[in-house]
């Protein structure tokens, strides 16, 4: 019985360390591009961390008791009759309820920190979703709207998501940010832009939709920029004097922080003889 | 009822059948739909939107259904003061030679679990050869194979048929055939029911399919609300094939628990149920109370979609998070219907393979209740970046990690019971093993997704995907498979082929971990789920995928001629080749239509390996037995 056990902490010891020394040369997730995606990544190598041993434990037990207790050919018969044991159920026990302890206060702990603006005014930006493509709104310069998404470098920032028809959900993979677009309602998230980025053909840097929003779904992507404070401020003034001049910031409703989808359906048409 | 006798049966021009069924069904269908419905007819001319007039057809269609298979008969004629006759009670339990009876209303449970295999079995070809579609359109980037419209379609009818037939694959088949024999009971305690769950459970298969006459629906399973609102006339299907499932999810979850509770013969005490039996009646339980919400919201979609109800829709001053809500409440206990059930098969497997008695047989029972109460506030991790009460997420957090504690106490009982035990390698065994490795990833990839900051990362993506399938296809189908391995001699009297069965077994564990630990890793690189379209730097992993999703997918046919040959050719062997000590195996193989020739009187647990001196697990035939020696032994 002992002699069994130590065979398997050994198996185990070794397994362990060993994937664990892999583990820190994981290609996967990518690096992250924001402040809140270092608290993500960090968690989701704390998991690998911590999940590693229970994963090794469990092989380490079936590649030492798989050969070990084969029956031989002409063995038929049973096992001795054990069937419980109480000190080791309680020991199970304990490891898991202290670790689910610790990943909760770990998780609770990195939540509080990722949804928190980085301090200072953030910058606003509205992120509209319809279906099937992305809008975004600058209301710091006068509510003005494009179809790719630019942002400063080093700033903090706040999107405010929200869709005018069915659920969408925001993904940013490239920073680590996603929220779902949730028709009348505007959902909140928090960034900082650690360096700057662009779109490129390989797929990489874009935004995407993460939550399945008919036809186009699959297709429903938009270009982003992140780019220095100067370069941001250019091309926002920009943005809002060409809107501005060609009558497209008249036309649009009014910038508001609660975006209220228009009715699904127009009114019924007024008679007209009247 | 008496003794089987052989009954004849007069040839009648209409014989009430699965096939007359269907047609009578779909005429009425048709009837309503295209005649008095679309294009002119009465319904038209009441201004009906065209999904109430396809509603109605599909209500019309299940209840002609129904009553042309002859539900509606017995009640009908017991109300007027009839009663049947003793021929037709034989006629309806099965007493009778010939194959007739696998195709028609019959109230026998080992029927009805016979016919649950062979649907099951075929629902699971059609959702799987959806897979292999959607994994052929996600070789390439952009290798379009199909329309945006039929890809989605291709993933709602997968994930909605497997979802169907998951959730019956072990109660279905060995639920309904084995929990008798297992309490040692003579029938199910409703029959009638019984039967229901089943035919509601073909035609809710059948009917969704239909959906591809009506351009498909765009949701996937989830079946989200403002997007259902505005869905195509296949979405309609949709709701009334999950519907029906989810009826026959309730009327089998209420038979299993009134069997369990009501039916046990003498001598079965709560701790001599063996462990396959206990998941059974949790998954029934969970079935029971979940399912109705998932009616509900599915009847108020209806209602959207045919009386413009707008409770979905903002505009109209509904709530999409009330739909999300509503369909979580049921979504979470449903994962447990199906994950479950599998624990419970694993486990006895395991037991009767190693020679040992199940370790730690009472802390795995009460973790499986463990795991059905927690299934109900674990729900809103489905919904962590959808920001519904983001105060909440903290708590949703813990409870959902919380289920790994039962969970782990199941992983506990499987390996004590293997050590020091004597592994005996067979076909059932193989599948029951390869639980653990498939298991462990899911219930690992689970921890990571139920922690808010890693979960903002992986939510939605292609690692979720990968994660359920951990849990459902290599936790459950993997018991099923093991299930079928070790439960269809007892049907049959007939081994399988241990040789296909190693082809099937090393294709199927191959190609699933090969396909869904790429899938993993295509996730943490950040692919959505349910897109027909990915960025090129995804392309090589997905292409892995592919082709071990197409050898998990060839994994089907060593199986399928296995299944035949075991039917069919296989080496006889006698009522117990796995010198199981559970109640199941005592009987003669195949069971005679009540189970018993008598009622057995239990006298020991169903685990009892290795006990010296052994005893048998139960009297067979107490009336020849003295008064003595029977209290003797019933202690």
């Amino acid at each position: 019985m002992r002699r069994h056990g130590l065979r398997i902490l050994a198996i185990w010891l070794v397994l362990t360390i060993i994937l664990e020394f892999l583990v820190a040369k994981l290609p996967v997730p990518s690096p992250t591009g924001s402040d809140e995606g270092l608290g993500e990544h960090q968690t989701v190598y704390m998991l690998f961390y911590v999940a590693i041993p229970f994963f090794t434990f469990i092989w380490a037990m079936l590649l030492y008791i798989l050969p070990t207790f084969r029956a031989r050919d002409a063995d038929s018969g049973d096992g001795p009759p054990v069937t419980d044991s109480t000190p080791l159920l309680l020991l199970w026990a304990g490891i898991s309820f202290v670790t689910v302890i610790f990943l909760a206060g770990w998780g609770t702990f990195t939540l509080h920190e990722i949804t928190q603006p980085d301090g200072g005014k953030p910058l606003h930006i509205q992120v509209i979703g319809q279906q099937w493509y992305w809008t975004y709104r600058y209301p710091t310069y006068g509510g003005a709207e494009s179809s790719v998404l630019v942002l400063p470098v080093h700033r903090s920032i706040e999107l405010d998501v929200t869709s005018i028809d069915v659920v969408h959900s925001l993904w940013i993979y490239s920073l680590d940010i996603k929220e779902d677009a949730v028709p009348g309602v505007v959902n909140h998230a928090f960034l900082n832009a650690t360096h700057t980025a662009r779109s490129n053909q390989y797929g990489q840097n874009w935004v995407a939709c993460n939550e399945l929003c008919g036809l186009y779904h699959g297709y429903m992507r938009s270009r982003m920029r992140i780019v220095s404070h100067a370069a941001f401020k250019r091309w926002a003034t920009a943005l809002y004097h060409r809107e501005k001049a060609n009558g497209l910031l008249k036309n649009l409703p009014k910038y508001h922080g609660e975006y209220f989808p228009p009715p699904v359906y127009p009114p019924a048409p007024q008679d007209q003889s009247t | 009822m008496a003794v089987a006798a052989p009954v004849e049966r007069r040839s009648t021009l209409f014989t009430s059948n699965v096939f007359t069924a269907l047609l009578v069904a779909v005429l009425g269908f048709l009837f309503i739909e295209y005649v008095i419905g679309r294009g002119g007819g009465p319904l038209w001319a009441f201004g009906l939107s065209p999904n109430s007039t396809l509603l109605l057809a599909y209500i019309v269609g299940v209840l002609l259904y129904l009553a042309v298979l002859g539900f509606f008969t017995y009640p009908f004629k017991w109300i007027l003061g009839g009663d049947e006759t003793q021929e037709e009670r034989l006629y309806r339990y099965g007493a009778v030679p010939g194959i007739g009876k696998y195709f028609r209303l019959t109230l026998d449970h080992k029927i009805i679990g016979a016919q649950y295999l062979f649907t099951v079995l075929l629902f699971f070809c059609v959702g799987g050869f959806n897979a292999m579609l959607i994994r052929l359109e996600l070789t390439g980037s952009n290798a379009h194979y199909f329309s945006p419209q039929t890809y989605l379609t291709l993933v709602g009818e997968h994930s909605v048929m497997m979802l169907i037939m998951a959730s019956s694959i072990i109660i279905g088949p060995f639920g309904n055939y084995f929990v008798p024999l297992m309490i040692g009971a003579k029938r199910m305690a409703y029959p009638r029911i019984e039967a229901l769950s089943f035919w509601l459970f073909l035609l809710s298969g059948l009917v969704l399919l239909t959906a591809i006459f009506y351009d498909g629906f765009p949701t996937g399973w989830t079946g989200y609300a403002p997007l259902a609102d505005q869905a195509h006339l296949g979405m309609d299907a949709y709701l009334v094939a999950f519907g029906l499932a989810g009826t026959s999810m309730i009327v089998s979850g209420i038979n299993i628990v009134a069997t369990v509770l009501l039916m046990r013969a003498p001598g079965v005490i709560w701790t001599r149920i063996n462990a396959t039996t206990w998941a059974v009646v949790v998954a029934s339980i969970l079935a029971w109370l979940a399912a109705p919400i998932l009616i509900g919201v599915l009847t108020m979609v209806g209602f959207d979609r045919a009386f413009e109800t707008g409770l979905f829709v903002p505009a109209w001053g509904g709530s999409a998070f009330l739909y999300e809500n509503l369909f979580w409440t049921f979504g979470h206990p449903e994962v447990y219907i199906l994950a479950v059930p599998a624990f419970g098969v694993v486990l006895d497997i395991l037991s009767v393979f190693s020679r040992k008695p199940l370790f730690g047989y009472r802390a795995a029972v009460v973790s499986m209740f463990g795991i059905g109460l927690l299934s109900w506030f674990v729900w809103q991790h489905h919904l962590f970046v959808s920001g519904l009460t983001p105060g909440l997420r903290p708590f949703f957090m813990f409870s959902t990690e919380m289920i790994s504690f039962p969970t782990g106490i199941i992983f506990l009982s499987a390996l004590g019971t293997l050590f020091l035990g004597k592994v005996r390698f067979t076909l059932p065994m193989l599948f029951a093993l390869a639980f653990f490795p498939n298991f462990l990833l899911g219930g690992i990839s689970g921890v990571f997704l139920s922690d808010v900051p890693a979960d903002i990362q992986l939510h939605g993506s292609y690692f979720v995907q990968a994660h359920f399938h951990f849990v459902l296809m290599g936790g459950t189908l993997f018991a099923f498979f093991a299930g079928v391995y070790y439960w269809l001699p007892k049907w049959t009297g007939r081994q399988f082929n241990d040789l296909l069965g190693k082809i099937h077994f090393w294709t199927m564990f191959l190609g699933f971990n090969g396909t869904f630990i790429t899938l993993a890793v295509v996730g943490l690189l950040g692919m959505p789920r349910r897109v027909p379209y990915y960025p090129p730097y995804l392309h090589t992993t997905n292409f892995i995928a592919s082709v071990f999703a197409f050898i998990l997918g060839a994994s089907i046919f060593p199986f399928l001629a296995n299944l035949v040959y075991g039917i069919v050719w296989g080496k006889q062997v006698n009522e117990n080749p796995w010198q199981a000590r559970s109640l199941e195996w005592q009987t003669t193989t195949p069971p005679p239509i009540e189970n018993f020739d008598e009622i057995p009187q239990v006298v020991a647990g169903p685990y009892d390996y290795g006990v010296v001196p052994s005893r048998p697990m139960a009297i067979l035939r107490p009336s020849q037995v003295t008064a003595a020696g029977a209290t003797a032994g019933a202690e």
